[in-house]
């Protein structure tokens, strides 16, 4: 079907906050292979580096963030346009998220400098932080180029890393047995395999969003029909607050 | 199905074109043999009515099928169908020719006054075909009251301007009980603060956008069951047209509305409901036929629509 573009400049400021997110995530991936590398070889001044560039995410946000209420606010924009802004601005949140999970990971680093880890959690949160890596960039493709099947199997392909997970708990707890390190050094690194497990659930969430974004599916429908269902059942959600 | 001509039938000017639960008695079939309709038995008025709905959670006030609009031999609306509901707004939008206008028309029978207009297809009225020949067009439009583009008020006083149509429909003479409906209307209009005070004062000087709420008065003075609004704001103010759009959400609790407007903002704020039109180019005749692309929830409308060429329109990719 022919169609002629009538609102050019403000297609083109939406093109330009796609790119822009684009370009964030793109950041923060390369964020992860550096902080694993900086954490596994002690690198306190790398470490140093990627904690000052979160700044830079952060900053980075902030204004991609404003631009998206610009356009909100100024342009009306309505349909696909309407998902591709509040899909940016979600995505905006999920990156900026998996961004300052790195600046953690490059915080423990100094955290656990000086200690010997156990060549087994090592090669665990290798692992981590290559499928950490992987989940964002198979994110970020699925939202580039509008991918909503990719997008779906986030979710699946997420399962790895969640194993990897338990493996590195698993392995922590017996190195800790073992009194191959103090309980400091344990929890620090802990800590850090759980924060590759959330950067990989960000992922997922970025999945769900571009989603939404392609088809106009909204995320949490099974957790909401869950509901509804106990509702029909019991007459009332359980409270959750109290 | 004819059209194109006044069907006034006597017998159907007592009868009328009543829609169930009005303040009315139950309409009569007219596409029943036309005898006279009231020495009907009591107890057959709630015969169901042909094609009628029933009476669901959601009332059926319209319901086209394959409507088709013909100028001549042009054709400016093709096999449009969809239902508009009881008390909810309907929006019709889309781009200049697409006949959204024409259709809106259709619904009050204001095409019967020109002269080769012809509508096929069907348009039933709570069940009644709108185009029967037996229908009677007047009481169509006493019931179906419309609201034009441009404010039209006629150039008399405030309160003659309200008091026409009940007067002209034998609802009340001069005096309270036409006091009475001259007030109703202005409130329900949101009018009548502003004018209260200067009923008796020309209508045409009142501003552009009292000029338009009074012409809902006046719509709405004969009592009708819907609303039809031709580009309601189109002359009016940012201001004014939040007022209307108000009012609008007020009225709704007791008439259903159809509204036609350029404005896809407006058709997303204020309708449940929205249709949107296009224009078919017939490359041989070079004529413009106006198609109806999608009908469906107004959130659905402009958040997700089904239809690559809503979605187009909606985000200002039209072609």
């Amino acid at each position: 079907m022919v169609t002629e573009e009538l609102r050019k400049t403000y297609h083109e400021e939406l093109e330009s906050v796609r790119e822009s997110i684009v370009r964030m995530a793109g950041v923060v991936g390369e964020t992860i292979p550096r902080g694993t590398e900086a954490f596994l070889s002690g690198d306190l001044a790398e470490a140093q580096r990627i904690i000052e560039d979160d700044d830079a995410v952060d900053a980075m946000s902030v204004e991609l963030e404003e631009r998206c209420y610009q356009l909100l606010a100024l342009q009306q924009p309505m349909a696909s346009d309407l998902r591709a802004i509040t899909t940016a601005l979600w995505m905006n949140a999920e990156i900026e998220r998996s961004g300052d999970l790195m600046a953690n990971i490059a915080q423990a680093t100094r955290r656990v400098y000086g200690s010997s880890i156990d060549p087994r959690i090592r090669g665990l949160i290798a692992q981590m932080g290559e499928e950490a890596a992987r989940l964002v960039r198979l994110a970020i493709d699925s939202y580039a180029e509008g991918n909503s099947g990719l997008a779906v199997a986030l979710d699946d392909i997420d399962d790895r890393l969640d194993e990897l997970h338990l493996d590195a708990i698993a392995a922590i707890f017996e190195s800790n047995r073992e009194n191959a390190f103090d309980l400091q050094v344990g929890v620090q690194l802990a800590l850090v395999c759980r924060f590759y497990e959330r950067i990989g659930d960000h992922a997922v969430n970025m999945g769900e969003r571009v989603r939404y974004m392609v088809d106009g599916w909204l995320p949490e429908h099974s957790g909401a029909l869950r509901a509804q269902a106990r509702l029909a059942d019991f007459g009332t959600v359980p409270d959750v607050t109290s | 199905m004819t059209t194109g001509h006044d069907t006034r039938l006597d017998s159907f000017n007592d009868t009328g074109l009543y829609p169930p639960n009005n303040h009315r008695d139950r309409p009569e079939d007219p596409d029943m043999t036309a005898t006279d309709q009231r020495t009907q038995e009591p107890g057959a008025d709630s015969a169901p009515h042909d094609g009628a709905e029933p009476e669901t959670e959601r009332t059926v006030i319209f319901d086209v099928e394959d409507l088709n609009v013909y100028y001549g031999d042009f054709r400016a609306v093709r096999d449009a169908s969809l239902k508009v509901h009881k008390n909810e707004i309907t929006a019709f939008i889309g781009p200049s020719g697409c006949g959204k206008t024409t259709l809106l028309r259709c619904f009050n029978r204001m095409n019967d006054l020109i002269e080769t207009a012809r509508v096929t297809g069907s348009l039933r009225y709570h069940g009644v075909d709108l185009y029967h020949p037996k229908v009677d067009s007047v009481e169509v439009r006493r019931q179906i009251g419309m609201v034009f583009q441009k404010p039209n008020p006629f150039p008399k006083s405030i309160w003659a301007n309200v008091a026409y149509g009940p007067r002209v429909a034998g609802l009340a003479k001069k005096g309270p009980a036409m006091d009475d409906i001259v007030e109703n209307s202005l409130r329900k209009a949101a009018l009548w603060d502003e004018v209260k005070d200067r009923l008796d004062d020309n209508a045409l000087g009142l501003s552009g956008g009292q000029q338009q709420r009074l012409c809902i008065a006046r719509a709405i003075a004969t009592d009708p069951d819907v609303l039809l609004m031709d580009e309601p704001c189109s002359a009016l103010d940012p201001i004014a047209t939040t007022r209307i759009e108000e009012l609008m959400q007020g009225l709704k609790d007791d008439y259903s509305i159809v509204i036609v407007t350029h404005n896809m903002q407006q058709a997303a704020r204020v309708s449940d409901r929205t249709a949107f039109f296009s224009v078919e180019v017939n490359p041989e005749s070079d004529t413009r036929t106006g198609i109806l692309v999608e009908y469906d929830s107004t959130q659905k409308m402009f958040s997700n629509p089904a239809d690559e060429r809503t979605e187009n329109y909606v985000t200002g990719r039209f072609g």
